[in-house]
């Protein structure tokens, strides 16, 4: 289980304001393994920002990211803080879109989309709208199409943060299910959070941030067995240690 | 030769513009603010001003001038039509921009006020004043923008044996053109142009990154010598800010805000009835108008003897033109704007310039550029005619799109795109496009009324020894006003205006509310 998926190696990452320079990140060194990975960090230190250079969608300003995948390009899912599903298409367009942008036809990316669609329990849904959905069903939708293009990698940017606390944790689960079971094929999770509950319930290690620049203070691993119990006096232990770090 | 007296005549036209300008921007406060504030107002000068703005006043123009000359003394007579012109040009959009941003003002605002009981003067003073003024500031550009297209037109216009000339750059412009003294069209051409782009990005442009800095965020950024920037803490720094709920006001989300406090279904089912009765009541006072200076002989209207025929044919022909053009400026604003939108920053700051150039040149102007190529026969006037109708309605929608920076809701469907690395093709046909569609549609309705101008200047003009002239609405209306019959010319322009106020509450409204429905991005 340590074998390393992703190498990040002194990275920073500065934004130009004007005539003013911001670093965001500074000198990030992370080694992300065969495991769920939570990003724990204060409001506005850089954590999406890292998230974005994984995704490559940002260029860091200095340092490097290995990825040690067998494939050239690592096949990334993307989880939004915001579900982000397009209006204008229906919930089964939306999770087909990226398929088809990864060359699969169109018929059959829309088969693939009906399949996970069942697996989160939208079956019955496909046709439907974005706006007809509620919060939940459509940050369900959300993962759905990260999870339909078979990630190697699943990126989730503070993906419960905008539900309300029943359905957050029922997506908690799901999504601890989805990933134990090993369904999805994918190899590695991290997961931005605000949450160190949340981060000490789902996380295999924690990698806990500074405030802007951030640099990563400390790595917790959490060895704690699942299903995972918050009142467990070992649970509330880590929290408490956790807690030092953030303060 | 000396063309010194076109600095001169220079000066006269800005003159006239400013003053325009200064009765718009009070305009917009005395009337943007009540109508934002007054459901009763709201009802009634909504649909008033609706009806005003699309309506191409370039064909009321010549009855306006009479009516103004006949009550007013020469030479202040025409000095007042030609100022009400460009004041036609540019009051719209800035009332409604006021209008808008009123509306805008957050719920929690106003019960804040209410709360600390704040009286009607600090209302005004510290939330209605400053919002009103943050929104004419950035509705500014458009608007010159506006008023310098008739800048032309409102100078010289004969009216059969007589000549209504006024001392200005548009009218040098048009006459030489008309001489056929190309070397003098041309220096006055640059001349206008060369103040226009200066005042943009002097001006202008320094206005508006001001304006959005103050109000939190680069909503738009335009290029330009911020000298304005420099000097903003010193103008703006004592205006009341209430910048934490300026960004609204500013951002596109704007739209979303004011669409959703504007009950547009509502608004639009009772205004029918409504416009009905303000055109009873404008008819009537036209006539009464008409009545008062003993106009009334020329008004022995003959109903079975006006134009009927000749309009709607002219109409027809226009159409057909006005409705290419509208397909061309779309096809070009939403390859342009997405070009734009993935490039960045050269390919923006071109188009924006592109886009300033555009909406600054007066109509007539491309017949004076192009004036030395048509008369040596090296270019077809048609391909400058549709020159003019392109550049009277692309720039409408341009400033409603490219320009216009993402919601946040929009910017993060395209984050969703890079993500998920859809081609180009399905970036554009499936995030940019309907993205755009609810503020392309607006756009086009705006330019459909802006064509209709255009097709005004586009369809007859004189260049030295030629005439040119192409069978429409436009040429008929051109034709009427130099045979000096006001009647015709009163006709045709009503013909059109009733033509255009029917296709806009009917197709225009159809399709942004089915665009507004379909394509809006909320989160
Ligand atoms: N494109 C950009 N240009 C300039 N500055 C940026 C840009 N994107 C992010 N920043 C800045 O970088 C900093 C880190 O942003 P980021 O979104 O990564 O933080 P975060 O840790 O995810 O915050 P939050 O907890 O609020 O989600 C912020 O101060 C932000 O203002
Ligand atoms: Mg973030």
């Amino acid at each position: 289980m340590t074998e390393v998926v992703v190498s990040i190696k002194e990275l920073e990452k500065e934004y130009l304001s004007g005539r003013v320079r911001i670093k965001v990140l500074n000198k990030i060194n992370l080694e992300i393994r065969r495991e769920f990975l939570a990003i724990l960090g204060p409001s506005g230190c850089g954590k999406s920002t890292l998230l974005r250079i994984l995704a490559g969608v940002e260029k860091p300003t200095k340092g490097t990211i290995e990825f040690h995948i067998s494939s050239e390009r690592p096949r990334i899912g993307f989880v939004f803080q915001f579900p982000t599903l397009i209006p204008w298409l229906t919930i089964l367009e939306n999770v087909a879109l990226p398929l088809e942008s990864a060359g699969i036809k169109p018929k059959e990316a829309r088969d693939e989309a009906r399949k996970y669609l069942s697996l989160v329990g939208l079956s019955g849904f496909e046709n439907a709208y974005p706006h007809q959905l509620s919060g939940g069903m459509k940050q369900r939708v959300n993962i759905t199409r990260a999870l339909a293009i078979k990630p190697q990698i699943l990126l989730l940017d503070e993906p419960f943060s905008n539900l309300d606390p029943l359905t957050a944790e029922a997506l908690r689960a799901e999504l601890l299910d989805i990933w134990l079971s090993g369904v999805a094929g994918v190899e590695a999770v991290v997961m931005v959070t605000h949450s160190i509950d949340e981060a000490l319930f789902m996380a295999d290690r924690i990698a806990i941030l500074t405030p802007r620049p951030a640099e990563v203070r400390k790595v917790v691993e959490v060895n704690l067995p699942r299903p995972r119990n918050r009142r467990s006096p070992e649970f509330q232990k880590l929290e408490d240690y956790i807690y030092e770090f953030i303060s | 030769m000396d063309y010194g007296y076109l600095l001169t005549d220079l000066t006269y036209s800005l003159l006239r513009l400013l003053t325009a300008y200064t009765m718009s921007i009070v305009a917009a406060l005395l009337i943007g603010i009540p109508m934002g504030r007054s459901k009763l107002l709201e009802a009634t000068l909504y649909p008033l001003i609706d009806v005003l703005q699309s309506i191409p006043v370039l064909g009321f123009f010549p009855a306006v001038l009479l009516l103004v000359t006949k009550a007013v003394q020469p030479p202040l007579g025409a000095e007042l039509a030609s100022v009400i012109l460009i004041f036609t040009g540019q009051a719209w959009n800035l009332i409604l921009g006021v209008y808008s941003a009123v509306k805008a003002v957050p719920e929690d605002f106003l019960m804040m006020s209410a709360i600390y009981r704040f009286n009607l003067a600090a209302r005004l003073f510290k939330i209605y004043i400053p919002t009103a003024l943050l929104s004419i500031a950035s509705n500014s550009i458009v608007s010159w923008a506006g008023g310098l297209f008739f800048l032309t037109a409102c100078e010289v216009i004969s009216l059969g044996s007589e000549e209504f000339r006024l001392r200005g750059i548009g009218a040098d412009i048009v006459n030489l053109t008309a001489g056929g003294d190309f070397l003098g069209a041309y220096v006055g051409v640059a001349l206008l142009t060369g103040v226009s782009l200066a005042l943009y990005m002097l001006l202008w442009n320094p206005l508006v990154n001001a304006v959005s800095a103050l109000a939190g965020g680069s909503a738009v950024s335009y290029p330009a010598v911020n000298i304005f920037r420099a000097l903003s803490p010193h103008i703006f720094g004592r205006m009341p800010s209430p910048s934490n709920y300026v960004i609204y006001l500013l951002s596109t989300r704007n739209l979303d805000v004011v669409l959703s406090r504007i009950n547009l279904r509502k608004l639009f089912k009772a205004s029918t009835s409504r416009v009905l009765a303000i055109a009873a009541v404008l008819t009537t006072l036209t006539i009464a108008c008409l009545v008062v200076f003993k106009n009334v002989n020329t008004l022995k209207v003959d109903l079975a003897g006006l134009p009927w025929f000749n309009a709607t044919v002219g109409l027809l022909h226009s159409l057909f033109r006005v409705f290419t053009t509208i397909l061309a400026s779309f096809a070009f604003i939403a390859f342009a704007g997405f070009y734009a939108f993935e490039h960045g920053k050269v390919a923006k700051y071109i188009l924006i310039q592109l886009g300033e150039v555009l909406s600054s040149m007066p109509a007539f102007l491309w017949w004076s550029i192009f004036s030395l190529a048509v008369e040596n026969g090296l270019i077809s006037p048609l391909l400058v005619s549709f020159l003019i109708l392109f550049q009277g309605t692309a720039w409408y929608i341009f400033f409603n799109t490219p320009l216009a920076p993402p919601t946040e809701a929009e910017r993060r469907l395209y984050e969703v795109a890079q993500i998920y690395r859809l081609g180009v093709f399905k970036r554009f046909s499936r995030i940019y496009l309907p993205s755009m569609m609810p503020r392309i549609t607006a756009g086009l309705s705006a330019a459909w009324g802006g064509a209709w101008n255009s097709v005004i200047a586009a369809e007859y003009a004189q260049i030295g020894s030629k005439t040119i002239e192409f069978f429409g609405i436009g040429y008929l209306l051109n034709v009427a006003t130099i045979g000096g019959d006001i009647n015709a010319t009163l006709f045709y322009a009503l013909y059109l205006a009733i033509f255009i106020v029917i296709v806009n509450r009917t197709f225009w409204r159809w399709l942004f509310t089915q665009a507004f429905m379909k394509y809006r991005v909320v989160e």
